[in-house]
């Protein structure tokens, strides 16, 4: 079966319909299940476990997904690696081992991350040849071309944006739509934050050649819309198997009382069979001894016959 | 610190830089670049990939993390690609308000 076609039967299951399943499960399940929940299974203290987190110090998978895909950005990727750390240090135990500023590592560790990945590929090359090829093509005409032919690229580029929206689900689209629209307004923030650094900047931008400004804002138009596609597609993704989780331990607790109650009934055929098994036992050894009497009885009775008849 | 966006690589692309310390735009356009790529790298991953991920950073040598993301990290050369677009799209944009700023 396809990915949608699970996903669309998955989302219209009423099961996953409602939005905070935990509280509602735990709750059913004290009051269904036994009387006191503390003694009744791993699952129990699994589920508590996971509601009685300190926010604070962990990281809620949901936290990120309800982020836009607009939103989802350095800051977010950064805080989400922050709450990481922050949970492995705590797990140290030891305020000496404990990271002074767990942000400032995320950050450097994204930066690492972003220095292999950049390592690992070959787009420099690529962008490198391809700009060295529009260049050579110089005039307000050929720019003018180059721009058009740009905005080909970004109309692709929102086809297909459309084509991912829908291959993830109309919820998912509808959820998303609007930040995915909101690109333009994502791309002044990109700019701010290239911006932000200025203080930093002493050197100038002495010339952007004709025709290569209007190159280099269309494809970055269609590598933003291409940015925005992928990150609607992995936040689905997450949003999927959180409520896969969510529908796991659904199903586990709904099951369980009914697993109990199976194994219940199971026990007490076991029992009844055995207790009747017991009595069986017991009245064939009383008809066993009543035979044996009355075996007893008539060789007795035999046994006098035959000494009288000798006696006559 | 490793340089993927060079002077050579502006120059390719259409874009002149001057000034005495034009060597701090760059460094600062790799510094952004390599954060935004990092950034979208962690966004693809679960959060068992992404300890994974942490995990290997901490313990491991540059050249196993780089295998790491190109056999776990889905699309990295689109993502790469687009980023780069992306921040030299962003320049050339910005190169008024950046030469304002001298």
């Amino acid at each position: 079966m396809r990915l949608v076609e699970k996903r669309k039967r998955f989302e219209s299951d009423p099961i996953v319909a409602d939005e905070e399943p935990q509280a509602e499960v735990i709750d059913a399940f004290n009051d269904t299940y036994v009387d006191n929940p503390e003694d009744a299974s791993p699952m129990f203290d699994l589920i508590t476990a996971e509601n009685s987190a300190n926010p604070d110090e962990t990281f809620e998978t949901s936290e990120v997904i309800e982020q836009s895909p607009a939103e989802s950005s350095v800051r977010v990727s950064s805080s989400r690696l922050a709450n990481m750390l922050r949970r492995t240090a705590n797990r140290l135990d030891s305020s000496s081992e404990r990271l002074d500023d767990v942000k400032a590592v995320a950050k450097k560790k994204l930066g690492a991350f972003g220095r292999a990945a950049l390592r690992g590929t070959s787009a420099l090359d690529e962008f490198a040849l391809g700009a060295s090829a529009a260049v050579a093509e110089k005039g307000v005409a050929i720019g003018t071309n180059l721009a058009a032919k740009g905005l080909a690229v970004t109309d692709r580029a929102d086809t297909a944006l459309v084509n991912k929206a829908a291959a993830v689900g109309a919820t998912v689209k509808n959820k998303y739509g609007n930040a995915l629209e909101s690109a333009t307004g994502n791309v002044a923030d990109l700019g701010v934050a290239l911006l932000d650094g200025k203080d930093k900047i002493t050197g100038s931008i002495e010339n952007v050649k004709t025709g290569a400004k209007n190159r280099l804002t269309s494809l970055k138009e269609a590598s933003l819309k291409r940015r925005q596609a992928r990150r609607a597609f992995y936040a689905s993704t997450k949003e999927y198997a959180v409520k896969a989780r969510d529908r796991s331990v659904k199903i586990a607790v709904a099951t369980g009382p009914m697993l109990e109650k199976g194994m219940d009934a199971v026990g007490t055929k076991m029992m009844s069979g055995q207790e009747a098994v017991a009595g069986k036992i017991e009245r064939g050894k009383t008809s066993i001894e009543a035979t044996r009497a009355r075996g007893r009885a008539i060789l007795e009775l035999s046994s006098d016959a035959r000494l009288d008849q000798n006696q006559l | 610190m490793t340089s993927f966006i060079t002077l050579e690589l502006l120059e390719q692309a259409g874009i002149d830089l001057g000034g005495e310390d034009v060597d701090a735009l760059v460094e600062h356009l790799n510094q952004t670049l390599e954060e935004r790529v990092g950034a979208e790298v962690v966004a693809s991953l679960d959060d068992d990939k992404l300890k994974e991920l942490s995990d290997l950073q901490d313990t491991g040598t540059d050249e196993q993390l780089v295998d790491w993301m190109t056999t776990n990290v889905p699309q990295l050369s689109d993502i790469t690609k687009d980023e780069i677009d992306i921040i030299i799209g962003e320049l050339a944009e910005s190169s008024d308000e950046i030469n304002e700023a001298k």
